[in-house]
């Protein structure tokens, strides 16, 4: 079976509005999902903008990495068939009624 | 230990002028990568675009997701002290060399 990541990226300027009880609530509807029979595995990434290596390693800067105002905030990884089926997968993941965006990518089989 | 994810973005335009034999040689040394004694994970993307998701699941486009010329390429998943260390290891990663930017990004531990 294939293999798809889902990339979660997010506005923090969002999160940063939520009360705690909110943002707990949100977490559980994270940890749920992340119980679906058809994962993986995934990973949350810390909060902070993280370090960015460029021109060979001759370059290290404080991200983000990206000039948009959504950062890479974690991961999913899934089975599926195919894009359609991993689309469709996805699309109760809490992240969406958050208001963020999800990249769905495939993995290449080694 | 606190885990770094080293997200690799690359141009797919300096990809697409390599020959066969250099291919497999880039290929050989990423692979070789992955055996290093701090690497938990490692997770190669296919060179599609990909899906991108927003607005609540009710926007699905063909990627890719930004508009940035470098796209998500793959993503290992390191063991470090701290980003001092995570930079240190990830500054010998063949994806410097062939001219790829490399996010570090710490993990939640949750």
């Amino acid at each position: 079976m294939p293999h798809f990541m889902l990339l979660m990226h997010e506005d923090h300027s969002r999160m940063a509005r939520m009360s705690p009880e909110e943002m707990q609530k949100a977490v559980e509807k994270y940890m749920a999902w992340g119980r679906k029979p058809f994962m993986v595995e995934g990973r949350r990434l810390a909060g902070d903008p993280g370090k960015v290596i460029r021109e060979g390693g001759r370059r290290v800067s404080d991200g983000p990495y990206s000039e948009t105002k959504e950062v890479f905030g974690g991961y999913f990884t899934i089975e599926a068939r195919d894009y359609d089926e991993a689309v469709r997968l996805s699309m109760d993941h809490p992240h969406l009624e958050y208001g963020g965006t999800i990249e769905v990518r495939q993995l290449f089989q080694m | 230990m606190p885990q770094f994810v080293l997200v690799l973005h690359r141009d797919p335009s300096i990809l697409a002028k390599f020959s066969p034999e250099q291919m497999q040689t880039a290929l050989e040394k990423y692979v070789a990568w992955t055996k290093k004694p701090f690497t938990v994970a490692a997770t190669r993307l296919t060179p599609d675009v990909g899906k991108v998701m927003r607005n609540g699941g009710k926007n699905i486009t063909d990627g890719p997701y930004s508009e940035t010329k470098e796209v998500f390429g793959g993503l290992y998943v390191i063991e470090a002290s701290d980003f001092n260390q995570a930079v240190e290891r990830a500054k010998d990663h063949p994806h410097l060399e062939y001219g790829g930017t490399i996010e570090v990004r710490q993990v939640h531990q949750m």
